[in-house]
């Protein structure tokens, strides 16, 4: 019999820490391991089992016929520690050093589920999960290819989180993966508990409120993307994993449009890119109207804006303030509640201070349709973060067309244009294909087109193989009569 | 001593197409077209092909030049003259691109104090629109085209036209041809004006990928220009009585008075705001291209520079007080465009291809 070594010190302050002297009457074992990350029942059944029922073997011996798939004979404190730290079994027997590393790991964490965010009507109801390994086992099966490349680096002092890089060899530029290699590898930050963090981190430009890489927790819109040519980052812990480059239509683009027929998918899509500007420039508009251009509407039109407008005391500007600050706030509570008191929310919040706004003159009939017409057209945008992003852009609208009217208006959609320009996705710039103008590319942007035209990959991509399928296979029509 | 542009600071060669248009369908297309048919009267449109016909034989001049050179033309003037008088014909072209971005900036100014805010204070106005340039001119060149290829959805602007339709009298075309060569060339003197911006080129050939394919985008781009210029000069003549037109100031914003639709009264708020459209473009590769003369002619930084070439507009820009200012400004640039466009710009070409020949000889 032995003391427990030394090195096991600075376990021995944790409780959930193990150390087990296990004989079986001819040989004499030191067993450690964290209670709370290992498998007991492999411990017991497989393990322990087997050494009771194995007297006289030597320690190679036993290290070569335990019957466990992930093993390792080690004497390096170093490694020692960090495998028992990720949920192996340490075996040491006194007058040796070498230790024997067994992994009988158990996570315990959800079961894949349907996609909360990205909800769509048609198509597979399949969504990340916070373990990776799920994760990936989910997009390796929807792509059974030798060239879908998996790395792995370790991020965080503290965390130590496992993220895995993504991308198909053959058809990824090489430039976006070392891009993204280097820049995940530059990052100090101790904790990342979330893609997020890292998603914030390696961004071209983190001052941005634009998103530069697209969140999504689809499996088969990672798919898509890899296939395209862009790299996909998951991070052990996170249900979301992010792509890029992308560019600034990415963001519009809900996956559900590729399931519909095409003509459905485009118009579909044409509504969502209508409601986006509608939702930006909505607000600002009645402002820089009401406040300056008054005598602009038609006369058709004008009775019916003043009577709705005749009670109330405040300037418009503060009036679309009040009411947009109104929806933020029933928001930002909807989403901090459960699900259940959050429908309530919306009912007390919507209807009743709504309609009580109203009859108290705080507010006219006319903005308050206007206000949710554009909170309701925000949250069309089908990724979460540029949903965000536009429902922040309409302030600076707003106080520039109080400031300049509908000049303020263009002033503040120039500033905005020219920071599209100057961002970067990786490098990409963020409005290709619209800038620089790459025409063949611009075909699935606006619109969805059918599936016979997507024989390319999209140019900006710059991939090593630009072509998806032979082309003049698919194109041949009958004649008529034929 | 070529100037080496890295070359992800280029841009395609068919953007050219897209400087030469934003640059010409400026803030003067607004009211470009008043002197040419009060000069030409009904005729003033044969002034516009003539004046095209000696844009696009200056343009095939300055790619002569360009293409021997393989530089921009602060490197040629050095070459061409010496440090001394290159350096200062760099300084020249300095003061003339920010005395343009100067008149742009002001007349902006007055469109907006006239047909939007009579009350604005021209300083508040320059301070915000010269910290967007600023903004936008830092990205550098690349994000200056991408704002001249977003203003071309001005363009669509110039679709009201159409509006116009039932004014119109086609009678006022005729009698055709009934002026003399005299008249029609002081109108094609005058539209020069209107072509003023493709000097720029002569700065911007280095930051073209493959510049030597450029030169056909920017023919296009001033036959597309030749285009709308033609047609608006022929909707200005048979909408509007030569009598009238003496009276107005911007017949281009009078034309959007014309436009109703059933939610907007008055087109001409809409429109005269979208000039600002125009604005961008033109100050911001002026004032791009002064930047890169300084930045050469005295090895500073560009970011530098900037900040005190845009106070230094701001000022100018408060300084000229009303609209005969504005004028007055006006003539000086008509007078230094024409001269550069037709008499620089030739005269530096034969003085080229005569030092080429006689180096040969020698």
């Amino acid at each position: 019999m032995f003391d427990i070594p030394k090195i096991w010190e600075e376990f021995r302050e944790s409780s959930d820490f193990v150390y087990l002297r296990q004989s079986n009457h001819v040989d004499h074992y030191l067993i450690c391991f964290l209670k709370s990350i290992t498998d007991i029942n492999v411990l017991n059944e497989q393990i322990l089992d087997f050494i009771s029922k194995n007297a006289g073997l030597l320690f190679d011996e036993l290290f070569e016929e335990l019957p466990i798939a992930e093993k390792e004979l080690s004497s390096d404190w170093d490694e020692i520690r960090n495998k028992l730290l990720l949920g192996y079994v340490a075996i040491q027997q006194a007058p040796t050093a070498e230790t024997i590393l067994l992994n009988a790991s158990s996570s315990k964490g959800r079961t894949v589920s349907k996609p909360e965010i990205e909800f769509n009507v048609e198509g597979s109801k399949e969504a990340l999960v916070e373990s990776l390994d799920i994760n990936l086992n989910l997009i390796r099966k929807r792509l059974p290819v030798a060239s879908l490349r998996i790395k792995e680096l370790h991020v965080g002092d503290v965390s130590k989180s496992r993220v895995a890089i993504c991308y198909i060899e053959d058809i990824t530029n090489e430039q976006y993966i070392q891009t993204c290699l280097q820049r995940i590898g530059d990052i100090q930050f101790d904790t990342v508990t979330d893609i997020t963090v890292i998603q914030q981190i390696m961004e071209d430009n983190s001052n941005s409120i634009f998103p530069q890489m697209l969140g999504t927790e689809r499996t088969d819109r990672i798919v898509w993307g890899l296939t395209l040519g862009q790299v996909c980052i998951v991070v052990d812990g996170s249900p979301n994993a992010i792509l890029g480059p992308v560019t600034f239509q990415h963001f519009f683009a809900s996956y559900e449009d590729y399931y519909l027929p095409w003509l459905i998918g485009s118009i579909i899509r044409m509504i969502r890119f209508t409601s986006v500007m509608f939702s930006i420039l909505a607000s600002s508009v009645y402002v820089a109207v009401l406040t300056y251009h008054g005598h602009g509407i038609s006369n058709a039109f004008l009775p019916t804006i003043i009577a709705s407008r005749i009670n109330v005391p405040f300037p418009p500007v503060v009036e679309v303030l009040i009411m947009e600050l109104a929806i933020e706030l029933l928001r930002e509570a909807g989403a901090r509640l459960p699900s259940k008191i959050g429908q309530t929310i919306g009912i007390v919040g919507g209807i009743v201070l709504g309609t009580a706004a109203v009859q108290a003159s705080l507010t006219s009939n006319f903005l308050l349709i206007i206000v949710a017409l554009s909170a309701m057209a925000s949250f069309t945008t089908p990724v979460f973060r540029m949903s965000n992003t536009i429902r922040i852009l309409r302030f600076p609208f707003i106080l520039f067309a109080q400031l300049w009217g509908l000049l303020g208006i263009f002033m503040c959609s120039i500033i905005v244009v020219t920071h599209l320009l100057r961002l970067t996705s990786l490098g990409m710039p963020y409005l290709v294909p619209f800038y620089p103008l790459r025409l063949k590319s611009l075909t699935d942007t606006i619109i969805r087109p059918p599936y016979s035209k997507f024989h390319q990959r999209p140019g900006f991509y710059r991939t090593k193989n630009p072509a998806r399928f032979d082309k003049r296979k698919s194109n041949l029509k009958n004649d008529i009569d034929e | 001593m070529t100037s080496h542009i890295h070359e992800r600071k280029t841009v395609s060669p068919y953007l050219t197409f897209v400087i030469v248009h934003a640059m010409l369908f400026g803030i003067d297309f607004l009211f470009l077209v008043i002197k040419p048919i009060q000069m030409a009267g009904q005729d003033a449109w044969t002034g516009v092909l003539l004046c095209s016909v000696g844009i696009h034989i200056v343009i095939v001049m300055m790619y002569s030049i360009l293409n021997r050179h393989r530089t921009d033309l602060m490197h040629i003037h050095i070459r061409l003259f010496g440090q001394g008088i290159g350096m200062m014909l760099n300084m020249i072209f300095t003061v003339y691109f920010l005395f343009v971005s100067v008149y742009q900036v002001r007349l902006f100014i007055e469109v907006i104090q006239v047909w939007v805010f009579p009350e604005l204070k021209t300083w508040s106005l320059a301070l915000v629109l010269l910290l967007i340039a600023y903004y936008i001119i830092s990205g550098g060149f690349r994000v200056i085209v991408g704002i001249c290829m977003f203003s071309l959805i001005n363009t669509l602007f110039f679709v009201t036209i159409f509006f116009m339709i039932p004014y119109f009298h086609f009678n006022n075309l005729l009698p055709a041809m009934s002026h003399s060569p005299h008249d029609i060339f002081g109108a094609t003197k005058d539209l020069t004006t209107s072509y003023m911006g493709i000097e720029t080129l002569l700065f911007c050939y280095p930051f073209i990928k493959t510049p030597e394919k450029s030169q056909k985008w920017a023919h296009w781009g001033v036959l597309s220009m030749t285009l709308i210029y033609v047609v608006e000069v022929i909707f200005t003549i048979i909408t509007f009585k030569t009598e009238q037109l003496s009276d107005e100031l911007w017949p281009g914003l009078t034309k959007y008075k014309f436009i109703q639709f059933p939610f907007v009264e008055r087109f001409e708020f809409i429109g005269s705001s979208a000039t600002i459209l125009r604005l961008f473009p033109v100050i911001c590769l002026s004032i791009w291209v002064s930047n890169r003369i300084m930045k050469f002619t005295f090895a500073i930084r560009q970011r530098k520079v900037l900040p005190f070439m845009l106070g230094l507009v701001f000022i100018a820009t408060c300084l000229i007080p009303n609209r005969v200012g504005v004028d007055l400004v006006h003539s000086w640039i008509r007078q230094s465009g024409i001269s550069v466009i037709f008499g620089y710009i030739p005269a530096l070409f034969l003085f080229d291809i005569s030092r080429t020949k006689v180096k040969k000889t020698k």
